[in-house]
């Protein structure tokens, strides 16, 4: 697997982790190029769907960025998602594929290093992972 | 608010004893209407009734061991636009309250006027083993008390029953005790509200006096449910808890949502998964092929399943007529109730328990889960 | 009134600013916003986390610098500042003085290449000098606007300042110390036709100069330009590279000019000249007399000085560019100069002082003697020469010493030199004379020869005599000899070197000067023939290279302006021109680097060069120890690397007049500078710090990244310390004033640097009192002690030691039983206080504004936002320290004051831009064009873009691609609306850099070009894609493709999107008729809107009815009267008495409140478009101490209405004691009541005025007078009032006889119990919120704080708001507040809601939810969801429904709804997921 490189689906939202995530550009902060960045509103809007469509469509790794509790533009949005997220990160680990692939993170629109250092670490996360499982059995 | 009392069992007929309580509902005008499942005229198989007259009754079997349909459903049907104007009498398992306590959350039912009948459940059979058994010529509710009586678990019982740890109904006005009682002469009727006791006011049943002894049976019976309920959880947790397996089993789904639609929680108009969002064109489905070189068609089958979870799972009660719905016989009950009780610790909330829990997925508390996304 | 201006200058951009500028332009003003400095965002920009919530500051103040830079309204001045201000309220004029920032603020695309190319290093004063930033740059990387704004020193670097040639010396040696040589190289030669020459033989005034020998060596600055003249005549080839030609053609060619000019003498200035004038497009010809050109370069230095090759080299240059050397031409005659003056337009004489002076004594005819200038030609022409043994060279200047050694190299065994000048005072340079010595030249000082002995004809020995003076008492060269000290040396050859001069042959029509040099004009070196010029030795006699180089140049400039016909002198006088000083910075000392040269065995006898030149690491080194004393080195790399040609180096300062009818002052405050707090050590000891700069430090994007190390060796402190009121509460360093906001903040920084750090980090914080009194703050305060393990320590910090070899730092101090005490610490923190901005001296005398006693603008309790100037108001921390909300407020409040004066210009000057028709693109297949930005190299330096462009052509449903130098240009705007129009677009992407910034910019072109704004999607190709994948070109091309196809994917699915707006009734609601619903519905009726102001109660005036003075103010009453008439006077306020509100209905814009009067039956609708919420609180009555049982014990209130009394008794008592904290900072009321310590003191200083031998105790728990009242607290202890604290669980003790009351407290400093014998306790009792709050806050479906109180929208910038749109906050209802307070939050208050109501319609956002009313089944999922109150399910149709203009487009109801029926526009469900499925 050493040349296997992880697909990520990023849902950022546009206050902190996209904000966040634009600074640690504007910083020259290099990481992995195996992130695709969605921006959203408010973390509070990422529904599971998406992200068990990215990961029944072969996504290695899902990220879903948010403002720190209490930061949230929107006032709560964030807490919403954390629920939510905690919810299907439980019926993905009941079901047998690594939660681990779903990653949710409080980024805030200065923390373009931790934003940077997230992604680095949440791709040789998965490197070690390998490849989404499910990629082998399209036809099921 | 709580009053135990009995009413009397002649000869063992224990459908009959319930049935003349409720006759006595409907002829002292304590309720309007009364909702219970009726068999059908070939009997072997039940229906539920809006029953208006003692005379409807006749064909009552609120404790035949079968469940065709959660009734919360049926309630949701009739009260969502407008709750009842007049008392309504509704005969419920545990499961199909706790469903209807969810769709009451949900705005899609009201309780308005209602008057909950709980009866204890001692489990249902498929309705194919229903009807087998009727074509035996066995009653199957009588097969079912006998077997119970003789502390001897029928095999043939559906798994959610088998692994159920709600006999006992909860939110119900009045519950209908046969755990723990000598059913063969004697069934309990229990208030549980002010409105319950305002009905057994109006009745002169006997006291109950074997309270202690019901609640040592009761909880003697809940345990053992429980260790049947965790076993079950490891077994699934070997048999699907890994992605080959979870997909093999789904891989079956013919698309037909039946599942969604007999469930007691999933309420929508129409599935999401069903939407306009799901309709692709040919090319895109020859894309996704090209690209991946082979997908399974009908598409999208498991993120069906894996999207209605993560929308009722929280909710689930576990009554598994969406495993009795499914033509292609895949296990769902087990999948769903392990998911949905792991989902459920996470906010240790149970389902139908409390009107007043707000759902989990519509409320946080700022200092929960502070672990996640701090990493 | 009809001459009012409805424009406001806001001075200052921070927050405060910010928010009033938004007010302001939100309610029809147009603003401008100036700031000195380069961008707005003031200090909040630079805080990580803002107290008590801990929100990210940034993430909070980001929205409002967006908004603020985007509105339409607002035009942000930054790096400008007020110059003056005439008129008068309403109409001012304002001359602003726009400081150049040598960018172009509409070409900057803020990408930020320029900053790598920048040589120049200063510490950044955004991170408080904790790193560095180039001279470009810009404050912050979410600066508003995001230019770059070049730093430069207003004087010119002393180097560049005293180089004759006036060579950007800083400028080159900034680009050494990059490694770009080549780039030195040609800024040299833009001044100097010579580097190699002069990098090895100027005698280099700039180093004398240069501020570096302050601290250790003056810099290597000539070796500097030697090794760059080296390196690159070695590395020609690859600095030839093709690179080079692309950069030649893009130039234009200079322009070819007819006129020819001759130059006579190949010399530097003649050179120099022609090189100039050549570069500018004149055919130059040199006539030289000699073989070789050069002139003196050539035959006065000896070869192992200059290199022969090195002169070659750069003559050769400049005949490259088109200069003619005609060789052995002299000028000799009348004649030929004559000829020269008709073929030529004009002539530069530069024929330089070659004839050695003669030198008449005894014995110089005879054989062996030599003259230096001869001598050295001779040498250096390589032509054979015969010399003796035994060499005398006569003479101190620089050619002695170049004879001198150049004799040893030609043969002579021993050399001597005679010169009548002392070894101090002779001329030839110091560091000549001492590689003379070094070479084994024996030197005679102050000897003169007195002849030369023949021998055969020959020279056999030189006789010399003392000389005891060379000059007269003027000055003048006149030698004095010593009689009879006369002595004689054997020498073989004498060589005389004592001076050159001029051969005039040839130029007798020239005027000559007595000193034999031409006459010229000192200013346009013109001689007296017209035409002709004159420079180099012949016009200032024997000089150096560098001096006739300058002078090359000026006559370069004369002739070209004589051809032009222009003037020689306008603008040529030379200023004297004072130079820039070392900027400050940290330097640590290090010598220069020495010049490695031959050793003295190899140099003998050979004319190879002594000196070896820097190596490129010497040189790198050696020019990395400039100080950049011009900050910007005018080096021009960032006018290379701008694609974007932004820079405008030539940029000067600008005066510009704009009209405003008010001015609000919002400029912030200053830190104290700790340093005068000599004993904390700050600015010794590294490790002591100042909050701000730890602020920094705790900053994810600070300097150390967020990581919470010390600065001395990066090391994770394991202990901190905070030592409170550092320049605060302090008479003695001129700050008696408390700051306010330090307790909170220092707490603040203890917290996050435990959760940064964890449990391994102790946190002490050394204080006095802790003043948490605003909203939420104590039970901030009661965590960080409680959960997170902060140490509070009540005591006083005498000194702070540093321990050497740990850099740690001891801490002295005295606890509050007077015990000393020491601990040591990693680092130290000082809480510096607040002080009066450095500016508010300048700008308040500018503007005609007093001060108050503190320096700070001064106000009036009661307009707590107007100077004393009318017109002008001011907020923020300029009017006293205080923290972010309340600035908030006040800027709302300031933006209230200056609307209602200029409520008749409202909307005149703003402006509302109009727009096509637009298009109905609904059921059109999607019609994509792609524009892919290169951002200059941002992105096409590392994304292919160009296949980017290919790749996204063949999308399904893309029509049009391109890509673009920067898409965000403004003729890309114009090829983008063409686009549209040309291929029929209904749809546009742009690739680019990020749609935060960005979006708004396209959204408005294709606006212009009649799409609806929302037809647009972006992909972030830059900030996520090319920046952060720098190293992987490939893949980052991959993914910008990945990001354009996602974008398309979207783009096939959107919609336009409608703009919902609804009717505006153009009334407010005021719930409340106490002092802040007065001040709010007479503001919003002085702004012309009508206003229902509603009280419960019989009688207007709520708490104010009680209060009789304050501590700033004596008659409270009569203010109280005056406002109740003002209200009741004035007809666009309706009041209603005895009234209680049943039900409030709709929403924003559109309320109905319905209210009943004494429960009458009659119910009386209002209609509104607003809603202030002003309800107040209420002071408790206690349980506590025995109150109620005694008259004697009564309330600060109860008191104070006992004061007022004119039969009062109270002036008779004799003890009086006072307790504070009643029921407030309790468990069940875990909140300070802020007034109470104040208002204490306001009785205790009555009574004292009364009767000033009254006892007076107070016992408290901290005082918190904070801000200016801290000197009422000052105040009470002069006049004897007695402070005695008490803790939480040792209260005081209460008991009554007939006698009296007793209180027992325990004092802390003496451990002992006190009984005080007291004819009067009074409590100072907590406010508490209204008990009918629960009840208004459901019908208004606002929250309500765990307190009781109402919970605004955002503690810290959203003051006055609730969540809900149209509904406002102000006064005690929000929490307990003074008077000055609560009028600043009324104001406010009523600025929101005019703004509401002062538009007829209220606009929502386009980005809102939507049912789709098929699929909903009316749950109330999404109810629940939306934290705006926005959505409800509707009665009759059971179904979900959207109040649009509630709705703030956050899509959690999207999220939550499992049918998909509300949706989020914009973010739909199918266009997200359509992302998802093309990414994978």
């Amino acid at each position: 697997m050493a040349n296997f490189e992880p697909k990520i689906v990023g849902f950022l939202c546009n206050w902190c982790t996209y904000a966040g995530a634009d600074l640690a550009g504007t910083s020259r902060m290099q990481y992995p190029p195996n992130i695709r960045p969605i921006r959203v509103m408010c973390s509070g809007s990422v529904d599971s769907a998406y992200v068990l469509r990215a990961l029944l469509e072969g996504a290695d790794g899902v990220f879903i960025g948010g403002c720190h509790p209490g930061d949230c533009h929107y006032v709560s949005g964030n807490y919403k998602e954390r629920r939510r997220i905690t919810v299907l990160k439980s019926i993905l680990k009941t079901l047998g594929l690594d939660d681990n692939r779903v990653w949710i993170r409080w980024v805030s629109a200065s923390e373009g290093k931790r934003y940077a250092d997230t992604i680095s670490e949440m791709t040789s996360h998965l490197k070690k992972l390998g490849p989404n499982p499910i990629s082998k059995y399209w036809s099921l | 608010m709580t009053k135990e009392v009995v009413i009397e069992v002649k000869n063992g007929k224990v459908k009959e004893a319930i049935n003349s309580f409720l006759k006595g509902l409907l002829e002292k005008n304590l309720v309007s209407a009364l909702l219970v499942s009726r068999e059908v005229p070939s009997k072997d198989n039940v229906v539920q009734s809006l029953v208006t007259n003692s005379h409807g009754l006749k064909e009552a079997n609120v404790i035949a061991p079968v469940l065709p349909v959660n009734s919360a459903r049926i309630i949701s049907e009739m009260t969502r636009l407008s709750p009842h104007k007049s008392p309504v009498g509704i005969v419920l398992r545990s499961c199909e309250i706790r469903a209807l306590i969810e769709l009451v959350k949900l705005k899609q039912a009201s309780l308005d006027n209602l008057l909950i009948i709980g009866v204890d459940c001692l489990g249902t059979y498929s309705v194919s083993d229903y009807q087998g058994l009727c074509k035996q010529g066995d009653s199957p509710l009588d097969e079912l008390l006998r077997k119970f009586k003789e502390e001897n678990e029928d095999a043939k019982l559906r798994e959610a029953c088998r692994v159920c740890e709600y006999a006992i109904p909860s939110n119900a006005d009045l519950v209908v005790g046969l755990i723990g009682v000598d059913f063969e002469k004697n069934i309990l009727l229990e208030s549980r509200t002010e409105k319950g006791e305002g009905i057994l006011e109006k009745f002169s049943f006997p006291k109950f006096n074997q309270s202690k002894e019901r609640e040592e049976s009761v909880s003697k019976y809940i345990d053992e449910k429980i260790a049947k309920r965790d076993a079950l959880f490891s077994q699934t947790k070997k048999e699907v808890g890994n992605w080959e397996n979870l997909l093999s089993v789904f891989s079956t789904c013919i698309s037909c949502h039946n599942c969604m639609r007999v469930c007691p929680i999933c309420y929508c108009r129409e599935c999401f998964f069903k939407s306009p969002t799901f309709e692709f064109d040919s090319e895109k489905y020859l894309g996704w092929a090209k690209r991946k070189g082979s997908i399974k068609m009908p598409k999208d089958t498991i993120l069906f399943h894996l999207g209605r979870m993560s929308h009722m799972a929280t909710s689930c009660v576990g009554c598994g007529v969406c495993e009795g719905a499914c033509p292609s016989n895949i296990p769902l009950l087990r999948i769903f109730k392990t998911v949905g009780h792991n989902v459920q610790q996470i906010f240790k909330y149970v389902p139908g328990r409390d009107l007043e829990e707000p759902l989990p997925l519509t409320t946080f508390k700022e200092d929960e889960l502070q672990g996640v996304g701090e990493e | 009134m009809e001459k009012n201006v409805g424009a406001v200058m806001v001075v200052g951009g921070g927050i405060g600013g910010i928010q009033a500028s938004l007010d302001l332009a939100e309610s029809g003003f147009k603003i401008y916003l100036v700031d000195k400095k380069p961008g707005i965002g003031g200090v909040m920009a630079q805080l990580d986390k803002t107290f008590p919530t801990n929100d990210c500051s940034m993430c909070i103040l980001s929205p409002k610098l967006l908004g603020t830079g985007r509105d339409e309204n607002i035009e942000i001045m930054s790096y400008t500042e007020v110059e003056r201000v005439e008129g008068e309220a309403g109409d001012f004029k304002v001359t602003l003085r726009k400081k150049p920032r040598y960018v172009d603020l509409d070409k900057c695309t803020g990408c930020a290449e320029c900053v790598e190319s920048c040589p120049v290093e200063v510490l950044t004063e955004f991170e408080e000098g904790l790193s560095n930033r180039k001279a470009i740059y810009r404050l912050y990387p979410q600066v508003v606007p995001n230019v770059f704004t070049i730093d430069k020193n207003e004087n010119k670097p002393p180097c560049r300042l005293t180089c004759p040639g006036g060579v950007n010396v800083q400028g080159y040696i900034a680009l050494i110390s990059q490694g770009k040589f080549k780039e030195a190289y040609e800024l040299i030669r833009e001044r100097v036709p010579f580097p190699g020459v002069l990098g090895r033989i100027c005698h280099h005034p700039c180093e004398e100069k240069c501020n570096r020998k302050d601290f250790d060596e003056p810099l290597a600055i000539a070796s500097l330009k030697r090794f760059v003249a080296d390196y690159v005549a070695e590395h020609q080839e690859e600095l030839l590279s093709p690179k080079k030609d692309e950069e030649k053609e893009s130039k234009e060619p200079p322009k070819i000019r007819e006129e020819k000019v001759a130059i006579i003498g190949a010399g530097p200035a003649g050179l120099t000249c022609a090189y100039d004038l050549a570069k500018l497009g004149y055919k130059v010809t040199v006539f030289e007399a000699q073989s070789s050109p050069g002139g003196m370069m050539y035959a006065g230095i000896p070869g192992y000085r200059l290199s022969k090759e090195v002169l070659k080299r750069e003559i050769k240059q400049i005949e490259e560019i088109g200069v003619k050397i005609l060789l052995n031409t002299p000028i000799r005659s009348k004649e030929e100069f004559e000829k020269l003056r008709r073929n030529y337009q004009a002539i530069f004489t530069a024929i330089g002082a070659r004839k050695s002076k003669k030198l008449r004594l005894e014995g110089s005819d005879l054989k062996g003697v030599l003259y230096g200038v001869e001598f050295l030609k001779h040498v250096n022409e390589g032509k054979e020469i015969t010399i003796g043994e035994r060499v005398a060279v006569i003479g101190g200047g620089n050619v002695a010493i170049d004879v001198a050694l150049s004799s040893l190299r030609v043969g002579a065994e021993e050399v001597h030199l005679f010169c009548l000048e002392s070894r101090e005072e002779m001329p030839a340079f110091e560091w000549e004379i001492e590689e003379a010595v070094r070479e084994g030249i024996n030197l005679h000082c102050s000897r003169g020869p007195k002849r030369i002995i023949g021998k055969e004809e020959k020279v056999g020995g030189l006789e010399t005599i003392l000389c005891s003076s060379v000059f007269d008492a003027e000055g003048r060269f006149s030698p004095k000899f010593k009689e009879k000290t006369e002595s004689t040396i054997d020498v073989d050859t004498v060589i005389i070197a004592i001076g050159q001069e001029a051969d005039f042959a040839g130029f007798k029509e020239v005027r000559i000067t007595p000193h034999q040099t031409i006459d010229v004009d000192k200013i346009s070196l013109a001689t007296s023939v017209p035409g002709v010029f004159a420079g180099g030795d012949v016009v200032s006699g024997p000089a150096s290279v560098i001096e006739a180089i300058s002078q090359g140049h000026e006559a370069a400039i004369s002739i070209d302006r004589s051809l032009k016909s222009e003037d020689l002198i306008e603008g040529r006088e030379k200023i004297e021109e004072e130079a820039a000083e070392a900027p400050e910075k940290e330097v640590a000392l290090e010598k220069r680097e020495i010049m490695p040269a031959l050793s003295l065995q190899d140099r003998k006898r050979d004319f190879k060069e002594i000196e070896l030149g820097f190596t490129e690491k010497m040189a790198i080194d050696e020019a990395k120890r400039c100080l950049d004393c011009g900050i910007c080195s005018e080096c021009l790399e960032c006018v290379k690397t701008c694609k974007a040609e932004a820079i405008l180096p030539d940029m000067v300062e600008e005066k510009v007049e704009i009209k405003v009818g008010s001015i609000i002052l919002s400029f912030g405050f200053d830190e104290f500078n700790p340093r005068v707090k000599g004993e904390y050590g700050y600015g010794r000891f590294p490790n002591v710090i100042s909050s701000i700069e730890f602020e920094r430090i705790l900053s994810a994007s600070g300097p150390y990244e967020g990581q919470v190390v010390r600065p001395s060796d990066k090391k994770l402190p394991k202990k901190i310390a905070w030592i409170q009121c550092v320049g605060s509460r302090d008479i003695k360093s001129g700050y008696p004033y408390c700051s306010s906001v330090c307790c909170m903040y220092a707490t603040k920084e203890a917290v996050i640097a435990k959760e940064h750090a964890g449990s391994e980090l102790t946190c002490h914080i050394y204080f006095m009192d802790m003043r948490c009194f605003g909203k939420d703050f104590d039970k901030y305060y009661e965590r960080a002690e409680n959960e997170h393990g902060i140490e509070y320590r009540r005591c006083r910090v005498s000194s702070v030691e540093e321990d050497l070899p740990t850099d740690n730092l001891r801490i002295k101090y005295e606890t509050e039983e007077g015990n000393l005490k020491e601990e040591e610490y990693d680092l130290v923190v000082l809480s510096v206080g607040l002080t009066p901005s450095e500016d508010v001296l300048r700008i308040s005398e500018k503007l005609g504004l007093q001060l108050n006693e503190y320096n700070f603008i001064k106000s009036d309790e009661l307009f707590p936002v107007d100077t004393t100037r009318k017109g002008i108001y001011a907020c923020g921390a300029i009017l006293e320290p205080k923290d972010i909300p309340e600035t908030v407020t006040q800027a709302s409040g300031a933006a209230a004051r200056a609307s209602s004066l200029l409520s008749s210009a409202r909307r005149t000057l703003i402006k509302e831009k109009e727009y096509p028709p637009e298009i109905d693109v609904s059921g059109e297949a999607p019609r994509i064009g792609v524009f892919v930005c290169h951002c200059g190299i941002n992105i096409g330096g590392v994304v292919d873009v160009p296949a980017v462009v290919e790749y996204t052509k063949r999308l399904p449903n893309v029509v049009y691609a391109e890509d673009n130098l920067y898409t965000c240009s403004q003729d890309t705007q114009e090829r983008i609306k063409e686009a549209i129009k040309e291929h029929k677009l209904n749809r546009v992407v742009v690739a680019s850099c990020t749609p935060r910034t960005h979006e708004p910019l396209f959204q408005e072109t294709i606006r212009e070009a009649g799409l609806n704004p929302h037809l647009f999607e972006m992909a972030n190709i830059r900030d996520q894609d090319s920046w952060v994948h720098m190293r992987e070109p490939e893949k980052a091309t991959e993914k910008a493709k990945d990001l354009v196809r996602m974008a398309v994917a979207k783009a096939c699915l959107i919609e336009s999107l409608p703009s919902f707006s609804s009717e505006v009734i153009q009334k407010g609601l005021v719930i409340g008729g106490g002092l802040a619903g007065m001040i709010a519905a007479l503001n919003i009726a002085e702004q012309e809107f009508e206003v229902y102001l509603m009280e419960k109660e019989a009688e207007l005036g709520g708490n104010l009815r009680n209060l009789h003075y304050t501590l700033e103010n004596e008659d409270m009453q009569s203010y109280l009267k005056s406002i109740v008439k003002e209200v009741e006077e004035n007809p666009k306020i309706k009041v209603y008495r005895n009234v209680n509100i049943k039900s409030v209905e709709g929403y924003v814009g559109n309320f109905k409140t319905t209210i009943v009067q004494n429960e009458e039956t009659e119910k009386i609708e209002l209609e509104h478009g607003v809603i202030v919420v002003a309800t107040g609180a209420k002071e408790s009555k206690p349980k506590e101490y025995l109150y109620g049982e005694d008259e004697r014990i009564v309330t600060q209130l109860e008191l104070e209405e006992m004061l007022a009394r004119p039969d009062s008794k109270i002036p008779t008592l004799n003890t009086i004691v006072m307790i504070q904290c009643v029921g407030s900072r309790e468990n069940e009321r875990p909140y300070c009541s802020r007034v109470c310590c104040s208002d204490a003191m306001k009785n205790a200083l009555k009574m004292k005025k009364e009767n000033p031998r009254a006892n007076i105790f107070i016992l408290y728990r901290d005082m918190r007078t904070y801000g200016f009242k801290e000197s009422f607290y000052q105040e009470s202890r002069e006049k004897g009032v007695v402070f005695i604290r008490y803790d939480k669980d040792k209260k005081p003790y209460v008991t009554r006889d007939a006698e009296g009351l007793t209180v027992e407290v325990l004092d802390p400093i003496l451990k002992e119990k006190l009984r005080i014998t007291a004819d009067l306790l009074v409590l100072s009792t907590a406010i508490i919120p209204n008990e009918d709050n629960q009840t208004l806050a459901q019908l208004l479906k606002v929250p309500l704080t765990e307190d009781g109180f109402y919970l605004e929208a955002h503690v810290k910038l959203r003051p006055v708001d609730f969540s809900t749109r149209g509904i406002f906050l102000a006064g005690m209802a929000h929490g307990p507040k003074f008077i000055k307070e609560t009028i600043s939050q009324a104001y406010a208050a009523a600025e929101k809601a005019c703004s509401v109501i002062c538009k007829d319609r209220v606009e929502a956002e386009a980005i809102i939810a939507q049912v789709n009313e098929r699929w909903c089944r009316g749950c109330g999922i999404c109810v629940s969801a939306c934290p705006y109150e926005a959505i409800s399910i509707d009665e009759e149709t059971n179904l979900a429904k959207v109040t649009e203009v509630l709705c703030q487009g956050c899509g959690a109801c999207s999220a939550a709804c499992p049918s998909g029926a509300i949706q989020q526009k914009g973010f739909q469900r199918n266009q997200i997921l359509s992302m998802v499925d093309i990414a994978l």
